[in-house]
């Protein structure tokens, strides 16, 4: 990284992209699977450009991430809801309910870092230790020490942990469009089919009584990248079964999720598939 | 819509400092830097290399050969890289150029070695001799900025 130069990375990223979406068939084909329901009725092969974008995307917030690592490089970035940002920062406890999108590792850090308030980063576990390990230290260290990563691991107890740290004010940032064997989860409707998706959070925030506040960070042009930010959900606690009340906020979060998916698909980096078996799913 | 940046920095090369200061003295938008530097290089590389590996008119079975040099000419500059900062560190090692970043020595390494593969290329008969004229150009913009840019700034200092 140190030894490539900055103009050389447009070229080398784009061919590297081809390399890629040629080889990495399992990832390919799910961007594929998963921008069908985004573009109900598009050709497939337009979906295989649109899965190549969504690479190149991909690769250039892998780079940028570095960059701001080990280079410092600048970065611009944008807040959609500056107010709405600073009352965030200011909340006593709260969830950050974000996707896997542009680059969150590089807005939690720029969170951390305007805000000085730590992060608790929620990630799914890596199917290897030594990128586990690489991955946490990485985030940790561009979050300068404001970024810690828990992994969500089954039969964990890290549930427990993040009620503890919600309770006396913490942020914690979780990816609330995937889920991972072994974790809560509830189907959810997405442009019309049928998902899984984490119901961990919304339990969490009913119990620790604190907001979801959906944040999500888009690339928006060469070392730019802007922060969006949507009015929290508040997961009420009623007479109903927890079920229920959690059914509701899940429902609020796939509408919040389906429009930014739908504006920033060539973001939206779900590289193993997310709909279940492609049938559609009845509202 | 709130707008901030974590720290700024002007253009990198001459000609794109020039070009920003030209335009209000705004910050270069550096990505446009990027791309335009960075293709360039690209072209001119894989031209040269096209040209002296097939310096035949092109037909169908060169054309399959292209697309595999394409790959071939991305993975070599890697390795221009790699030998570019060894020599970087031996220049180091004999108290050579200590005052420049490392970055620098390897932007210089990297557009002298373009420069050369240009020159060559512009003295080739081929009609693609017209893009090692055309960095050539640039690169003479670019030292021509340069001294716009010394003048402009040793003037400022003398006029303070």
């Amino acid at each position: 990284m140190v030894n490539v130069p900055f103009y050389f990375q447009p070229a080398l990223l784009f061919f590297w992209t081809i390399f890629f979406f040629c080889f990495a068939a399992p990832a390919r084909r799910a961007l594929v699977g998963n921008l069908a329901p985004v573009f109900p009725g598009s050709w497939r092969i337009t979906n295989y450009f649109r899965a190549w974008r969504t690479m190149y995307n991909f690769a250039w917030t892998i780079v940028d991430a570095a960059e701001f690592k080990i280079n410092k490089s600048d970065f611009d970035y944008e807040l959609s809801d500056a107010a709405l940002m600073a009352e965030l920062g200011a909340s006593k406890g709260a969830i950050l309910l974000t996707a896997h999108m542009g680059s969150y590792d590089l807005g939690a850090a720029v969170f951390a870092q305007k805000f000085q308030r730590e992060i608790r980063m929620v990630r799914a576990p890596e199917p290897q230790p030594e990128t586990a390990e690489h991955l946490g230290a990485s985030l940790e260290k561009s979050g300068h020490g404001g970024v810690v990563v828990d992994y969500n691991v089954q039969g964990s107890l890290i549930s427990f942990d993040l009620l503890a740290a919600l309770r006396e004010g913490a942020i914690v940032s979780i990816q609330g469009d995937r889920v991972v064997a072994g974790v809560a989860q509830s189907t959810a409707t997405l442009f019309g089919r049928a998902v899984q998706l984490p119901s961990g959070p919304f339990i969490l925030a009913q119990l620790a009584n604190v907001p979801i506040c959906p944040l999500f960070v888009s690339r928006c042009g060469y070392r730019a990248y802007k922060i969006i930010v949507r009015r929290p959900i508040v997961v009420p606690r009623t007479e109903r079964a927890r079920d229920s009340d959690v059914e509701v906020a899940l429902a609020q979060w796939t509408q919040i999720l389906e429009e930014i998916i739908a504006q920033h698909w060539h973001q939206w980096f779900a590289f193993l598939p997310i709909f279940a078996d492609g049938e559609r799913h009845d509202v | 819509m709130e707008k901030d940046t974590m720290s700024r920095t002007s253009g990198y090369f001459s000609l794109f400092r020039l070009r920003g200061k030209m335009l209000g003295g705004k910050r270069t938008d550096i990505g446009i830097e990027a791309h335009t530097v960075g293709w360039m290089i690209y072209l001119i590389t894989f031209t040269f290399v096209a040209q002296f590996l097939f310096p035949a008119t092109l037909w169908w079975g060169v054309i399959v050969d292209l697309v595999a040099l394409v790959f071939l000419t991305l993975f070599g500059w890697p390795l221009v890289f790699c030998i570019n900062s060894l020599f970087i560190k031996i220049l180091r090692r004999f108290g050579l150029s200590r005052e420049i970043s490392n970055s620098r020595v390897q932007t210089i390494l990297i557009m002298t070695l373009t420069t050369v593969l240009a020159l060559q290329l512009a003295c080739w008969g081929s009609q693609m001799r017209i893009i090692g004229w055309a960095w050539l150009f640039v690169v003479a913009a670019n030292l021509f900025s340069f001294l716009l840019l010394r003048l402009i700034s040793n003037g400022g200092a003398e006029r303070n």
